[in-house]
This record gives C-alpha cells, structure tokens and sequence, in this order.
C-alpha cells in the first residue's frame, strides 16, 4: 500500500483549492493587461507612420537600409520632444530637495520617514518584522496575523519637500516611461514597415496578374 | 471559457517574459536619459547661437521641393473645364424615376430689358429701325401705304 508523504486537512485542501483560484485569477488578469498593452504599444507605433508617410510615398526612400535610417532619426527626434516635459519636473522635484537641505544644512533629511519628515506620513505603516505575526507552515516563513499599525496618514509640515520630491518623481517618472514605451513601439512598428514595404514577397501575387500586365502593355517582344 | 484559458496561458507567458521586458525598458530608459542630457546641452549651445536644434533632413528637405514642383503643376490642370455638351443640364426630377437623374433641355432665357434712359426713354433701338413687315401688304415695298390710309381713317372718325 503506497502511503503518501504528505497528510492533507480538510481544511488545507480547501486554502490549497482557493489559492489555485486565485492563481489563476492572477494569470488571467495579467493576460488581459498584457493584452491591453498590446494594443497600447500598438497605437503608439502608428504615430510614426504621419512623420515618414511623405518620403516613402513620393519615392524618396528607395530602400529598406536607407528607410530605417531615416525613420529611427525621426524617432527619436520625437522621443527628445515629448521627453523633455517630465525629465524637468523630476529634475525640479530633485533640486527641490537639494535645495531645503542646502538652506537648512541637514543632509540626514530623511524622504522616507513616516513621523515628521518623509513621504511615509502619507501611508499606512505596518510592523512587518513583529515575530508575533509570522508563523512556519512546511517549512516556510508566512504570515499568521495581519502585523500591528505603527502610523496611519497624516500631515507634517516638517514634511513639504519630502511631498513635492514625491510628487515630482512619481510624476516625472511614469509619464517619462510612457515616452519610452512610446520610441520602443515605433522602433518596433518601423523594423515591421521596412519589412512590409522594402522586402519582395509573394504572399498576395498570382500568376494571372503578370499574365494582365502584359497584355495591357501590348506585348513588347512585339 | 475558451478565451479565459488563453488569457491564462498569455498572462504565464507574459509573466515570464515580464524580466526582459523590464530590462529592456531600464535599458531605453538610461539611454533616453543621457540622450536627452546631450542633446539640450547641444540645444542650449545653439540656442546662444541663434540656431535650430532640429534641422531638416535632407529626405525633408527633397520633400519639400517635390511638393513645390506638384503645387505649380495641379492649378493648370485645374483650369481646363470640360464644357457642357448640347446645353443639356442633369437635374434629379422627385416626380420621375424615384429621384433618378433625367436630361432636361436648357430653357433659354428671355433678353435681358435695358434700363431706361434719359434719351431714349422708350428704350427704342436707333440702331435698329426696320419696320414691322404686315402680312397684307406688298412684301417689295418695305412701307405700306394702306397703313397710313388706315390711320387717317381713325382720325377722322
């Protein structure tokens, strides 16, 4: 008789059941952001497609090296105008705290604190390292209670460049990352044109369209 | 219940590619941020220069003169009309073929009436004074005489 290693409870049958739900759950939704993405990256790489629509049209742009060349230096001549904006505000939200340090000579200002002077004023603060929360189930460290609140929200004057370097960088930086997302969806739509455009294919030629070429040309051999 | 589980099966393969994806963002992200620090140190420079940062590439620039070229060949084109053949206007007609168009003849206008002025306030052409052949009257003698006996007769009555 085969007996097994592991002896299941009813009840961690059915956390283990739950956990798996929400496992997939998780995968789910991450599809679906991943998906939304997607489409994101997508719409973003068309922009590219109004700044080199003229010279590939008019036939300027003969080939697929010289095409490539041309759109990447549009690229990032885009990326350069919509960057600037949110690299100086996080510049500003840096200089910021340069700045009160230099005024009030204490370079141990702490941005993080969560009693009078950092962002942690802002958020809920809990005791994660409490040994009292944190049990061992096979052989794993997990949480068994959720751990005692040191600090809830408030507000602390002491505080105020802490809060604007906060916000500047949040800011700044996801605004900023968007901008990158933005030059890699084109530097991917571009690689996908110069393909699509410069690259000889058959996929949609039949054999009857030469056939209509040339009669339409009356034969030249004639 | 299909589409949930190939939402399953992208979101395991996106998590798993989520590392290189983030490395690459990181990657793009220093190199915007050294390329931006460059470049307006550059445009700074040509800024106290009272030059351009952005100048046209030459593909722009060869743009430019090919549309020019177009833009002087479209208005003469536009110019030669092709005229109407036989006066003949298209018009829908509601009453007729359900709105279908139908060729109508082009009525022609009456002449215009000239205005009226001091010295011609009758409006009689001087230029013109044949006189209006009768259908009695002798077609080789362009006046007839009857017409000056009947007037007299008139008079007299």
């Amino acid at each position: 008789m085969i007996r097994f290693l592991i002896q299941l409870s009813e009840g961690d049958k059915r956390i283990l059941f739950a956990l798996l739900i929400v496992l997939v759950l998780l995968f789910v939704i991450i599809g679906f952001l991943g998906k939304l993405t997607q489409y994101v990256v997508k719409k973003q790489g068309e922009k590219i497609d109004e700044h080199i629509n003229d010279a590939v049209k008019l036939g300027i742009i003969k080939n697929k090296r010289h095409f490539i060349s041309y759109a990447n230096k549009k690229n990032w001549r885009i990326f350069f105008i919509k960057c600037w904006i949110p690299l100086v505000i996080i510049i500003v939200g840096i200089l910021t705290l340069i700045i009160h340090n230099a005024i009030t000579r204490d370079w141990s200002y702490d941005v993080w604190d969560y009693q009078n002077t950092g962002i942690g004023t802002w958020f809920f603060i809990w005791d994660f390292s409490d040994p009292d929360s944190w049990t061992i189930v096979f052989g794993i460290r997990v949480l068994a209670k959720w751990p005692p609140l040191i600090s809830a929200p408030h507000w602390s004057w002491e505080a105020w460049a802490s809060y604007i370097f906060f916000i500047c960088v949040t800011v700044g930086g996801v605004w900023y990352l968007i901008t990158v997302q933005g030059v890699i969806a084109r530097a991917i739509r571009i690689h996908k044109l110069a393909d699509s455009i410069y690259s000889p294919k058959l996929d949609e030629y039949h054999y009857t369209d030469g056939m209509n070429n040339n009669q339409n040309n009356n034969n030249p051999s004639q | 219940m299909k589409s949930i589980f190939q939402k399953f099966f992208k979101g395991i393969m996106y998590f798993l590619t989520l590392p290189a994806l983030l490395v690459v963002l990181a990657l793009v992200s220093v190199v915007g941020v050294f390329y931006f620090l460059a470049l307006g140190i550059k445009a700074i420079i040509l800024f106290f220069r009272g030059m351009s940062l952005f100048n046209d590439l030459p593909e722009d620039i060869e743009v430019r003169k090919v549309k020019q070229a177009n833009a002087i060949n479209v208005p003469e084109a536009k110019n030669e009309e092709k005229p109407l053949e036989n006066n003949m206007v298209f018009t829908a007609n509601p009453f007729f073929n359900f709105g279908s168009p139908v060729k109508e003849e082009k009525v022609e206008e009456s002449p215009k009436v000239e205005e009226k002025s001091i010295n011609n306030p009758n409006n009689i052409d001087v230029e013109d004074l044949s006189p209006v052949p009768m259908e009695d009257d002798d077609i080789s003698s362009p006046i007839s005489l009857s017409r000056v006996d009947d007037i007299d007769e008139e008079d007299n009555r």
